[in-house]
């Protein structure tokens, strides 16, 4: 993994985020590690309360409070540009390094074209506040530039969108406008966080055809964060599953589709009704639902309602996520890596 | 735009007309009409004043004819409404003064002592209640509100009454009322202006502190709500410096119900500032309503009523409108 | 036109013509300026024990017409036949309240936000006991023992009958509103969105119990939903919406597979499969947006959109008809042009 993580934009390792509360300390992140590589989407799934949108937060350093990173590293890679690798995890929140990543190298794209932008002020004025922030660029400049963004995405009559607010265009439209906005400073990495779910199908594929056509022009790397599995096997050059704040596997995404190794990729995989399946039949789901985020199983969350739970093993230590030999997919399963390996096996990090 | 607008106006010309339809009726509800109970008067309230009886029903029938009582209501309210509106509000009977003389200069310092008091509320309430919010549930915030619960509970005649006290025992100043002894009826000038600024601060924090306090909590929870919109954490994403962020989308957004509420302020204020009036012995309204209800004079009453009520309704369109400046959403659906 | 749909044997719903406008009121006296036509004239029939799938994107009318099918909103005009389990058949569209409220035994509705329709302040006892109630079964201990067997039906533990519904998760709600709905052995359930909003592998639960339901009370479902997978799985026919009208209705396998209609043959190439050797780069977008119900373009409403237009499609408003056994379209150019739709995987 030593090649990937020296060519990797961002290479993620061991990264916590913890909300304390009232109740108890939620591990909304709870040990993530994965790699973005330029240029390549890498497809970042799971369901609710696994964290997937917590990560998109964290990189931009973003969290809601009282979230905070507790513990990891970000290594964000600037050699490229010139500049120094940077751990985003050790910033303050409110310093210059992380202001000027957001929305400059690192922007962001939400999954509420509607409520993502503020109802009282224009796009033109949302979309201009991001260029004058991270670029040398006059008031009438940055106006013109947007407009051109707006053309580039495909939102027809830019200069008189450009003074509408977000409630007057649809819900495909403002999220063009999102997305225009997001690439206005041309960032490295595009963070994605389920920015279909709110469309209809159409929408969804012209709106995913934009992101890959954009990503092609500007050699963007993209952080796609979504449930859904049929937008990650369209999107996605990597892919990572997870599960209750862990990384369980990751890998290419063929390999993840076709060869998955964690018992929840497989469940998961199983589970999901497809316009290419044959209807009718029971799908194979998996069993339960997912604990509550104050009571996690002890051991492999996933244990009580894994199909291959090895009472003694899973229930009694966490295992490593690392990856399989001869293969270029990671997975934390004891079905893979036998439990008294643990202690001996050296950090392969 | 302009079609709510015209509906907007429109509407506050119909409550208008309510409100004064309403007032007229009120003049004519005790038994007898202007003229019976204004030549009463003069006669010393004694309705069985025999000496005069010939004297007094002429007069009384001549001012009859002379103010169109003998004609029907509706022409009544006309000729009524028509006087009313070149400010014309007929005669106090208690005071013999014509209304809007009496009226007049207390008007003005209850509408001074409003502005007063809402500049106090908002200059105090809007910086500590963002702030409350940004840092909620830290020591700071426990401390306002805490702070804020203190100014709910006290009663503000009875922080008047402290204030009185402490200026007198501690300062030895007299801190009632609205002007300078050797200004109050003298004509408007800077110095005057000066003088009522030197009064008005403490009128104005005895009746804005609950004020204060209340708008705290309503700005820390409206702005608490919409601190974890998405279209903050979108603004916060593209790098929008924290403070600037803050003030320009979710403080603007949690500023709407402080404007919509903008017009219910001032009769608010003089139904709640009668006790503090009379404590501070401020010249406002108030207490001129209070001492009118209590004499049933009703002309003065209800012209005072009137006039409340119409500033009200000019109060609440300015408000919408300014609303609507603020708020693009409420042009559209207009 | 309509009548080119004749009711079947078994047939336990007809709805013929059905139309509903929201009126748009705007100006100075809130004057109503014009009509949105959130359903157009539309024609199905469900037969019993059958799941009818009815599919569309936002704002195409699919929601309308299922609230209409159980009067919870009043139509505009049509018909709404149903036949009740004695046999008779009732008009649901113009009967009056009153008659309405046996007939709501036999009709029920199952929400999308598990969240929203459960009153969070009543047990689940109360909850899914209060349509017997409302429907005399007044006896505690008789409603109780249902209520428990209701619970079981739907996989909870019966146990769990005096919780509230916030100690359980978005599939659990679910289950709770289905055993409410089949409290008083409804007949036809009307889903709407039912699964949407749970996590992918919950949503299977839900839809297997959904499928086990049905053939245990031989229930039949109008399944509404924007979902095409989800509609494929669980529907024997589905009709597809666009801009308040049914412009395909067919036997699921052969929409799916041999779709007549552009607009279904666009959403099927929009949806993505989870299969990345089946990325289709040559797939055929559809550009623009779905027309504005209230002010929808001439002719066929699809036309704008539509990669075979022709001039007819400009002026002339196509009806569905019967192009092949049981499936039928609404396009002037479907004897014409060859459409592609989805095969299954493997099969390719």
């Amino acid at each position: 993994m030593t090649d990937t993580r020296d060519s990797a934009l961002l290479s993620i390792n061991g990264l916590k985020v913890h909300y304390p509360t009232d109740e108890g300390v939620v591990k909304a992140l709870d040990g993530v590690s994965l790699d973005i590589l330029p240029g390549q989407t890498l497809g970042v799934v799971g369901e609710s309360g696994c964290g997937k949108s917590t990560i998109g937060r964290a990189i931009l350093q973003i969290l809601d409070k009282p979230g905070r990173v507790v513990d990891g590293e970000m290594m964000w890679n600037a050699r490229e540009s010139g500049g120094q690798t940077l751990d985003i995890a050790i910033q303050n929140p409110d310093g210059h390094e992380m202001r000027a990543m957001r929305g400059g190298d690192v922007a962001m794209v939400f999954q509420e074209p509607m409520t993502s932008f503020s109802p009282i002020h224009t796009i033109g004025n949302q979309m201009s506040e991001a260029i004058l922030l991270h670029q040398d660029k006059t008031p009438a400049e940055a106006r013109e530039w947007s407009i051109e963004l707006m053309n580039m995405v495909g939102i027809p009559n830019a200069p008189q969108r450009f003074h509408e607010y977000s409630y007057q265009l649809s819900g495909g439209l403002r999220q063009r406008a999102m997305i225009a906005m997001a690439i206005s400073c041309s960032p490295k990495l595009l963070i994605a966080d389920e920015p279909t779910t709110a469309l209809d199908v159409t929408t969804q594929a012209q709106i995913l055809d934009l992101l890959r056509k954009l990503q092609e022009e500007q050699k963007m790397a993209i952080m796609l964060i979504t449930h859904n599995l049929g937008v990650i096997a369209e999107m996605a050059d990597a892919v990572v599953v997870m599960y209750l704040g862990k990384a369980v596997e990751s890998g290419p995404v063929d390999d993840i589709f076709h060869r998955p190794k964690h018992p929840y990729s497989q469940g998961l995989l199983r589970s999901i009704p497809s316009v290419q399946a044959v209807g009718h039949e029971k799908l194979p789901s998996i069993a339960g639902s997912i604990p509550h985020p104050f009571n996690r199983p002890s051991g492999c969350t996933f244990g009580p309602r894994c199909p291959s739970f090895m009472p003694g093993a899973c229930d009694a230590s966490v295992p490593r996520y690392m990856t399989l030999d001869g293969t270029r997919q990671k997975v934390s399963c004891f079905l893979h890596h036998p439990p008294e390996e643990v202690e001996e096996v050296p950090s392969d990090d | 735009m302009i079609a709510f607008l015209i509906r907007r106006t429109m509407l506050a010309g119909l409550t208008t007309f309510a409100i004064s339809i309403l007032a007229f009726l009120a003049i004519q509800l005790p038994p007898g009409d202007f003229a019976s109970s204004y030549v009463e008067n003069l006669l010393g309230g004694s309705f069985f004043n025999t000496a005069g009886v010939l004297g007094e029903a002429a007069v009384e029938q001549q001012l009859r004819e002379d103010l169109g009582l003998d004609r029907p209501l509706v022409v009544q309210y006309a000729k009524w409404a028509i006087r009313v509106v070149r400010l014309d509000f007929g005669v106090s009977i208690e005071h013999g003064l014509k209304i809007t003389e009496v009226v007049g200069q207390r008007l003005l310092n209850t509408i001074l002592l409003a502005v007063g008091t809402i500049l106090f509320t908002w200059v105090l309430a809007i910086p500590i209640g963002i702030y409350s919010a940004v840092k909620h549930n830290t020591p700071a915030d426990y401390g306002v509100t805490f702070v804020g619960f203190l100014g709910l509970a006290i009663p503000d005649f009875l922080l008047g009454l402290a204030l009185l006290w402490i200026g007198f025992a501690y300062f030895d100043i007299s801190i009632g009322g609205l002007y300078s002894t050797e200004y109050i009826n003298a004509p408007w000038s800077f110095d005057k202006f000066i003088d009522l600024l030197k009064h008005l601060w403490v009128p104005a924090i005895v009746l804005g502190t609950a004020g204060t306090a209340g708008l705290i909590r309503i700005l820390r929870n409206n702005l608490l709500d919409e601190l974890a919109k998405p279209y903050v954490v979108a603004a916060r994403a593209r790098g929008v410096p924290e403070w600037k962020l803050i003030l320009k989308y979710p403080v603007r957004m949690a500023l709407n119900p402080f404007i919509s509420t903008l017009g219910y302020l001032l009769p608010f204020l003089l139904s709640g500032s009668v006790i503090v009036s009379v404590v501070l012995s401020l010249p406002t309204l108030g207490p001129t309503l209070l001492k009118a209800l209590l004499g049933e004079d009703l002309y003065l009453a209800s012209s005072i009523v009137l006039m409340l009520g119409v500033l009200t309704v000019i109060g609440t369109l300015l408000s919408d409108i300014l609303l609507a400046l603020f708020d693009p959403r409420i042009k559209l659906e207009g | 036109m309509t009548d080119s749909i004749p009711a079947m044997d078994g047939t336990i719903l007809e709805v013929r013509r059905l139309t509903k406008h929201f009126p748009i009121r705007r100006g100075l006296l809130k004057r109503t300026v014009g009509m949105v036509k959130a359903v157009d004239d539309v024609s199905f029939d469900i037969r019993s024990g059958e799941t009818l799938g009815l599919v569309g994107e936002s704002g195409c009318g699919k929601t309308t017409t299922s609230r209409c099918v159980l009067r919870a909103i009043e139509p505009t005009s049509g018909e709404i036949v149903f036949r009740t389990s004695d046999g008779q058949e009732v008009n649901v569209a113009t009967m009056p309240n009153r008659e309405l409220r046996p007939l709501r035994r036999e009709m029920q509705m199952i929400f999308q936000d598990p969240f929203s329709s459960l009153n969070s302040r009543m047990s689940l006892l109360d909850i899914v006991g209060e349509p017997l109630l409302v429907h005399g079964m007044n006896n505690r201990r008789e409603r109780q023992e249902r209520v428990a067997e209701l619970l079981r039906l739907v996989g909870l533990r019966p146990e769990y009958m005096q919780r509230y519904p916030h100690a359980f998760s978005g599939g659990e709600r679910q289950r709770i509103g289905i055993a409410r709905a089949l409290a008083l052995h409804p007949r036809l359930v009307v889903a709407d969105e039912p699964v949407s909003a749970l996590d992918v592998s919950v949503q299977a639960q839900v839809i297997n119990l959904l499928m086990d339901l049905q053939n245990e009370f031989e229930l039949t479902y109008l399944f509404v939903a924007h979902d095409l997978s989800v509609v494929k799985q669980i529907s024997d026919r589905v009709a597809v919406m666009y801009v308040g009208k049914i412009v395909e209705l067919a036997n699921t396998e052969d929409l799916f597979s041999n779709p007549k209609h552009p607009y279904t043959e666009a959403l099927l190439a929009a949806v993505p499969v989870p299969d990345p050797r089946a990325r289709r780069d040559d797939r055929k977008l559809l550009q623009g947006e779905v027309a504005n119900p209230a002010n929808p373009p001439s002719g066929c409403y699809f036309h704008p959109r539509c990669p075979y237009v022709q001039d007819v499609c400009r002026t002339e408003t196509p009806t569905l008809t019967e192009v092949a056994p049981s499936h039928f379209a609404s396009c002037h150019r479907v004897k014409e042009i060859e459409l592609t739709g989805i095969s299954p995987a493997g099969a390719a």
